[in-house]
């Protein structure tokens, strides 16, 4: 190899090497701060084992086993201080993710309890907390009255199972098809998906 | 094309042009590199020219070093890359076979190519070789299967049956790169007793050497997978979103897409699981359960440049857990019903409707309510757009090839 095509090679491989640098800077610098992964936080979420039921709490209530977490209340001061699970620190939704609030939730490690007015504004706070790397995360499933009233109160197990998910009527009665008075479901239209087959393949 | 096409970059019917343009750059690549003489292709066989050695190995480790930093950056998805199955019988005959041609004929099946397109007739005569070699292993092919088909190992990677870490596997082989390249060097000055003061007038190949094996000392340290990647959302903002509710879309919205489905098209994107889906959806909806919500298949659904996208579920909750993990990975605009399908029935069907009120939104509201119930109730809830004829969403699936080879 003479000294122009030593050259080339030289070159190339600097032109090869400041890219690769380039790019890994840009996603340090421009990468947010996450401490987990996307796909494993859904993983995690997908799983539906953090919403703790109020069967669920109700055993935990007993066997005091609510000292573990460190319980925390999502909703404003104001409804914080006319009352709130005992033992549990008041950090309003907008604030979660300020430095003061993150140490004050590592108290009792990585475990901590959520719960709010609003049960989608708590797993919305979970999904945070998990991407920032706090790994025992639980929520409250239905919002903070309702569990005063069915738990903290006296126990009404007719609520043991109940969550915000759950299905509240029987939707196909309200949507009917043709005619109107019979009930019959409504067959809906979604959208055609037609899958593209793409075969990956190989050669040399 | 790889993984551009299934990620959508590319037009999967610029395929074959691809193919072209790729195929015109190694056979000039293969030129430049003197491939089309076969004197220099038989020397790595007698030790006097190694190019073939040096070319190959830099290519691999080039392209190694390459792939495994762009899988790293997210721009390359591994899990679409074609990997060669493990046939250990069919490789280990076809490459005896292959490496005895070689000596003798001194081309392979690719240098063949370039050599008799420029006009060499033993690389033409190579090639009608190479077709009669086809044709047998055709005619014959039932002798041949079990032969052919044995010993099936699947798409096994060398560092798994080595037992080391695939980036560790990655430097070990640039460093045996580079220690073959000085070998190979040693021997062929040997061979050709090339004289002192050429072997100094050569050029130092320092630079090139430390940045190959930078780049393999910093693949080994470098996670597997960054944890965050640049074009995520970052919490803060995703934080602010919510709190200010601009993620919301609300009930009266939805139900005016679903009456007026012209006017003002809503996406609607069901997030519950496909038994929910199957039961009762809203009409028009397309199911994305939440577990795949991250799907590339689904990415241009979520995407929509010309529609609102509003996910939903039973309440907001499974739909806030859905937007949460979308609008993260990027995906902009992106919406949830405000009380789901029991707030939508609680609010239309249940309530009682104001409609004479001194305030006149909540009169207008009253009323649209109350069309709006009508109008479900008595089944006209199909999409007005019927008319012009179902929308086709395309998705691309990819098929994971059985066999493949060259």
């Amino acid at each position: 190899m003479n000294k122009i095509q030593a050259n080339i090679l030289k070159n190339a491989t600097l032109l090869f090497a400041i890219v690769g640098i380039m790019a890994l800077l840009v996603q340090w610098i421009a990468a947010p701060d996450y401490k987990a992964e996307n796909e494993a936080v859904l993983s995690t979420i997908a799983n539906d084992d953090q919403k703790i039921l109020p069967l669920q709490l109700h055993e935990m209530i007993t066997t005091n086993q609510l000292a573990n977490y460190t319980l925390v209340d999502l909703r404003s001061s104001h409804l914080f201080n006319v009352g709130t699970l005992s033992g549990a620190i008041n950090i309003p939704f907008a604030d979660l993710l300020k430095k003061g609030s993150l140490k004050q939730m590592k108290k009792h490690g990585n475990s901590v309890l959520l719960f709010s007015d609003d049960e989608s504004q708590a797993v919305a706070a979970a999904v945070l907390l998990i991407s920032k790397g706090f790994d025992d995360v639980k929520t409250l499933a239905n919002d903070y009255d309702y569990i005063k009233k069915n738990v903290l109160e006296t126990f009404d197990p007719a609520s043991a199972f109940s969550k915000s998910e759950k299905a509240r009527f029987d939707y196909n009665r309200f949507f009917r098809t043709g005619g109107g008075a019979d009930g019959a479901p409504v067959r809906t239209q979604p959208k055609i998906i037609q899958t593209e087959i793409v075969k990956t393949q190989g050669g040399c | 094309m790889g993984p551009l096409i299934p990620q959508g970059f590319v037009n999967a019917d610029l395929n074959l042009f691809f193919a072209f343009i790729i195929g015109l750059g190694f056979g000039y690549v293969l030129e430049q590199a003197g491939f089309s003489s076969s004197r220099k292709l038989a020397g790595v066989f007698y030790s006097y020219d190694f190019v073939v050695l040096r070319v190959f190995f830099t290519a691999a480790i080039t392209a190694m070093t390459g792939l495994l930093f762009f899988g790293y950056l997210g721009w390359i998805d591994w899990d679409l890359l074609y990997i060669n199955p493990t046939y250990l019988w069919s490789a280990i005959i076809g490459g005896a076979i292959m490496g005895f041609g070689f000596i003798l004929g001194g081309f392979c099946p690719g240098t063949s190519l370039t050599a008799a397109v420029i006009g060499k007739i033993d690389a033409m005569v190579f090639i009608g070789g190479m077709f009669i070699g086809i044709f047998i292993f055709g005619e014959f092919y039932n002798a041949f299967q079990s032969i052919y088909t044995g010993a099936f190992l699947g798409n096994v990677f060398v560092y798994d049956t080595l037992g080391i870490s695939r980036d560790g596997f990655a430097m070990l082989l640039i460093v045996v790169a580079l220690a073959a390249f000085i070998i190979t060097q040693r021997i062929e000055d040997k061979v050709n007793k090339t004289p002192d003061l050429e072997k100094k007038a050569r050029p130092s190949y320092w630079i090139p050497s430390a940045v190959l094996i930078a780049g393999g000392l910093l693949l080994l340290l470098l996670p597997s997978q960054p944890r965050s990647g640049w074009h995520e959302v970052s919490p803060d903002k995703i934080l602010t979103t919510m709190s200010n509710q601009h993620h919301l879309t609300g009930i009266d919205e939805v139900a005016y897409s679903l009456i007026n489905g012209k006017d003002r098209p809503v996406m609607l994107v069901d997030v519950r699981s496909a038994e929910d889906y199957a039961r009762f959806a809203l009409p028009g909806a397309v199911n994305i359960p939440l577990h795949q919500i991250l799907d590339h298949r689904y990415e241009n659904i979520l995407r929509s440049p010309d529609q609102k996208v509003v996910l939903y579920s039973n309440s907001n909750t499974l739909a806030t857990e859905a937007w949460m993990v979308a609008t993260r990975a990027g995906i902009e605009n992106l919406t949830l019903l405000d009380g789901g399908l029991n707030g939508f029935v609680q609010t239309i069907f249940q309530e009682e409707h104001i409609t004479d009120s001194y305030n006149l939104n909540v009169e207008h509201q009253g009323r649209f309510r109350e069309k709006a119930r009508n109008y479900f109730l008595s089944g006209k809830a199909v999409p007005k757009t019927e008319s012009v004829g179902t929308p086709v969403i395309k998705l691309i699936e990819i098929e994971k090839p059985v066999q493949g080879g060259c």
